[in-house]
């Protein structure tokens, strides 16, 4: 039976490195798969995710107990993606937190589309290397903090509580931007499927 | 009669499972009997599922093997003047073991002195009051290894550190308290399961 | 007076004092102590503990006193110390010269033979305990 996560924290604290290799270990590819996620580049992803693990090797002794220590190295991960993102600099940080009209759109959008775009498999790996691009932009147009909590939601699939938990905010919080930042890829994407001109698209 | 379709907001919380028994009972009524709702839902439920399976069949491709070997290289040193006077006195040790700490190495730190003691240094030890230690060893195959740490106030800590040439589990070190590494060998890495 | 006389005097003396009677003896203050990481107390007394440690560059933030023992040593007769980390720490009485006793502590993977006088405690690393570490304090009682 696999040791549980506060045993080993408890026993990286006095020291042990074995423990927190462990943890690492454990960790590793979800945190990965997330800042992945966040930061878009592999390379980059790979430096932030062995920072934040650094990061909570640094603050082990700060660490209470009191909280799971899966929500608290999520905070750290998301802590550090959105560092990054905001020393690259176009920080959407300030971009209009609920855009109320979304709503409004998607009653006019094309219903059906993007749901007929997954493979009758939805688990396998491919998507259409374009659709999958113009995720990617999707993503990219999301303010930082929204992106990180569809992230982990949906990468995570972590329950309310958690999200809470992990971003400091309150539930009703987590409910509203999860929605928002939803609503809003779904209608970028929906637009690209529409057929709508895209100022940026470039020829392959 | 049909009861009003839900808002995107609550198709978005029954979704993920966050709604009351008594809304998810309703709102299930409604998609049974509303089909332009239960495609909202899928387009809905569709984003989530682009974006994890695009993002994993991403991370997919990335080799995490070298990952903790990694973090580890990376972990903060801990306060070098500490550790550069336990490398003093680690090297002592390693040559003249087991079992005695010879010679003594003084250093220039406020508040420590590396105190080693050779047996038969009777006569000027009664003489001074505090602790001393006459002498330290460790087990043949311990993965620790002693220091002896001397204090303003006449103390006398022993403390164990990694084993260089053995290393395994560090016994309770706090993290100011570094490992003791020899100069001109690359850092051990952690044991091993 | 004869020779003989004067030490038959001084051997009466002696015997009398109790100070070749009594075999050598050492009175230690034995203390258990829980430093950790985990909160910031610090019990009473153990402040100057912490100061000397940190001085020396261990530093953690607490230290809490698990047990507090007076033991008498009698030279040559072991006395065994147990930790809660399943350790068993053995003293014994090496010898006592004027007013230091030179104690041997067997504390595995530890062993040391240190000198007590008047003054100064001697602290042994004990292991890992409860995330952080246990220490063995030995004081010379009186002090």
């Amino acid at each position: 039976m696999p040791t549980d996560d506060l045993t080993l924290v408890r026993r990286a604290r006095s020291g042990d490195q074995r423990a927190f290799r462990l943890l690492v270990e454990r960790y590793q590819k979800k945190v990965y798969t997330v800042a992945l996620g966040m930061v878009k580049d592999p390379e980059e992803a790979l430096d932030v995710a062995q920072e934040a693990f650094v990061k909570v090797h640094r603050y082990l002794g700060h660490f209470k107990g009191d909280s799971s220590f899966y929500t608290w190295l999520y905070r750290i991960t998301t802590n550090v993606c959105i560092d990054v993102l905001r020393r690259r600099g176009g920080s959407r940080a300030d971009a209009v937190e609920y855009d109320d009209s979304v709503e409004l759109d998607l009653a006019e959008a094309n219903l059906g589309a993007l749901s007929s775009q997954l493979d009758t498999d939805p688990s396998r790996a491919a998507l259409r290397r374009e659709l999958g691009d113009k995720l990617e932009e999707a993503l990219a147009q999301l303010p930082e903090k929204h992106r990180a909590i569809l992230l982990l939601r949906e990468l995570e699939g972590m329950s309310y509580e958690d999200l809470a938990r992990t971003l400091d905010i309150p539930k009703g919080t987590v409910m509203s931007r999860l929605f928002h930042a939803r609503a809003k890829v779904q209608r970028l994407l929906s637009g690209y499927l529409a057929g709508e001109p895209d100022p940026r698209k470039e020829r392959k | 009669m049909t009861a009003p379709c839900p808002s995107l907001r609550e198709l978005s919380a029954y979704l993920d499972g966050e709604v009351s028994p008594g809304v998810r009972a309703a709102l299930e009524a409604h998609l049974s009997a509303c089909s332009g709702c239960r495609t909202r839902l899928t387009e809905l439920g569709a984003v989530g599922a682009m974006v994890r399976a695009h993002v994993e069949a991403r991370a997919e491709r990335a080799d995490l093997s070298g990952f903790a070997a990694r973090v580890l290289a990376r972990l903060e040193p801990y306060r070098p003047s500490f550790s550069e006077r336990l490398r003093v006195s680690w090297e002592e040790w390693r040559t003249h073991r087991p079992g005695l700490l010879v010679g003594a190495v003084g250093l220039a730190t406020a508040g420590l002195a590396l105190l080693l003691l050779v047996p038969g240094q009777a006569a000027d030890v009664s003489e001074r009051s505090g602790a001393m230690v006459r002498s330290v060893s460790t087990d043949e195959q311990a993965h620790v290894a002693p220091v002896v740490l001397k204090t303003e106030n006449g103390d006398a800590i022993i403390w164990l550190v990694d084993h260089p040439d053995r290393p395994s589990l560090s016994i309770g070190n706090d993290a100011s308290v570094p490992e003791v590494t020899p100069p001109s060998q690359p850092r051990p890495k952690a044991g091993e399961l | 007076m004869t020779a003989a006389a004067r030490s038959a005097i001084l051997g009466s003396l002696l015997l009398a004092s109790g100070a070749v009677a009594q075999p050598a003896a050492v009175s230690l203050v034995v203390e258990v102590v829980q430093a950790s990481n985990e909160g910031t107390g610090v019990d009473a007394g153990l402040e100057r503990m912490r100061e000397q440690f940190a001085k020396s560059g261990i530093t953690y933030r607490s230290y809490h006193r698990l047990s507090r023992d007076q033991l008498k040593l009698a030279q040559g007769k072991p006395s065994e110390v147990k930790l809660p980390n399943g350790k068993t720490g053995t003293l014994t009485l090496v010898s006592v010269k004027g007013s230091t006793a030179q104690v041997s502590v067997s504390l595995p993977p530890l062993q040391t033979v240190a000198t007590l006088g008047h003054e100064g405690s001697v602290y042994l690393q004990a292991g890992p305990h409860a995330g952080g570490v246990l220490i063995l304090v030995l004081t010379p009682a009186g002090t």
